[in-house]
């Protein structure tokens, strides 16, 4: 192995790295070769105090808050996340979501862009309560909708002293989804 | 302005560990490590940012109604404690006993009773390692999310 042992490293145009030993390059960009954008670091590289640790492709683990467990980036992101709006569950703002139809009263059908890999991911939901005398306002996975890795199905019910019924939202609702992307 | 052409970079004490500064850009977004355990992000909007660690959830799990979980995430195992009460075991607890949030839904696979909730136990029965849900419909198997 060859050794070049330098302070500084300078370009025929005058701009200079600094090579400042203990293993260090005092720099202000790094580029690709093959590709300018493009450029591959260690599987541990560390930002500062904070490492982030790549398992191997689509599994990568950051140090938690408590300063020494680490926790799987992918695995903690939300994969798709949507608000509806109204009677019609118009999209008001989403996150990997193609579209929401109206399915019936109460019911909408979420179609995800980018699909999960399995059909156990997690789905959580949230809806506004009408505020019209119902006794329990709940919204979640529509049983009649096979949860798919394309999208699922949400309903949204209401229980009264003497009746229960399917309602749609007096304004919004919305759903969260983790799990493997495809 | 130096810039620095190549395609990988190795580490020089281990071939795969390196260290950029605490402020470091892959391409125009900006990774910021104020400590370990907690990294910032520049958000959508291009200039607020997030914090990564915070905005992780930090386990999951979608519950067919037995004592075996569908898919999850950082979750060791499920007891099941009677009808439409379950018990859920963290892997990597939580630093703080009870103030972190977590958040459940169910839905009926079967049953056919017409509504379905579910709760997070009282505080005793929520700590670092283990958190307590109770169902709302405790007639019928029930499929239950936990994040």
């Amino acid at each position: 192995m060859s050794t070049i042992k330098v302070d500084t490293i300078q370009t025929r145009s005058g701009n200079t790295a600094a090579v400042t030993g203990a293993g260090f390059i005092t720099t202000d960009q790094i580029k690709g070769t093959t590709t300018a954008t493009s450029v591959t670091l260690p599987t541990t590289t560390k930002i500062g105090a904070t490492a982030i640790v790549s398992a191997s492709a689509g599994s990568a683990t950051i140090i938690a808050e408590g300063g020494t467990t680490t926790t799987n980036i992918q695995q903690g992101l939300g994969k798709q996340w949507v608000r509806l709006s109204g009677a019609g569950m118009a999209v008001v703002d989403s996150f990997n979501t193609t579209s929401s139809t109206d399915s019936a009263q109460g019911k909408a059908a979420i179609a995800i862009a980018n699909d999960m890999a399995n059909t156990s991911y997690a789905c959580i939901f949230g809806g506004e309560d009408k505020q019209d005398g119902g006794g329990v306002f709940v919204t979640n996975i529509n049983q009649a909708v096979a949860q798919a890795t394309t999208g699922y199905g949400m309903v949204t019910k209401k229980q009264t002293a003497s009746a229960m019924s399917i309602e749609d939202v007096n304004q919004n609702m919305a759903c969260l989804v983790c799990g493997d992307l495809a | 302005m130096s810039t620095i052409v190549t395609n990988t970079i190795t580490g020089l004490t281990t071939a795969t560990s390196v260290t950029l500064p605490t402020t470091t850009k892959v391409g125009a977004t900006a990774i910021v490590s104020a400590s370990a355990g907690s990294a910032t992000i520049i958000a959508e909007g291009g200039t607020v940012v997030t914090n990564i660690q915070q905005g992780l959830s930090k386990a999951w799990v979608n519950h067919p109604g037995t004592a075996t979980a569908g898919d999850s995430f950082n979750m060791t195992s499920i007891t099941d404690n009677g009808t439409g009460d379950y018990t859920y075991t963290i892997a990597n607890n939580f630093r703080a006993n009870t103030v972190y949030c977590a958040a459940s839904m169910c839905r009926s696979v079967g049953s056919g009773a017409f509504l379905h909730s579910s709760k997070q136990g009282d505080a005793v029965n929520k700590n670092a390692g283990t958190m307590r849900i109770y169902t709302g419909n405790s007639a019928g198997k029930q499929q239950i999310v936990v994040m």
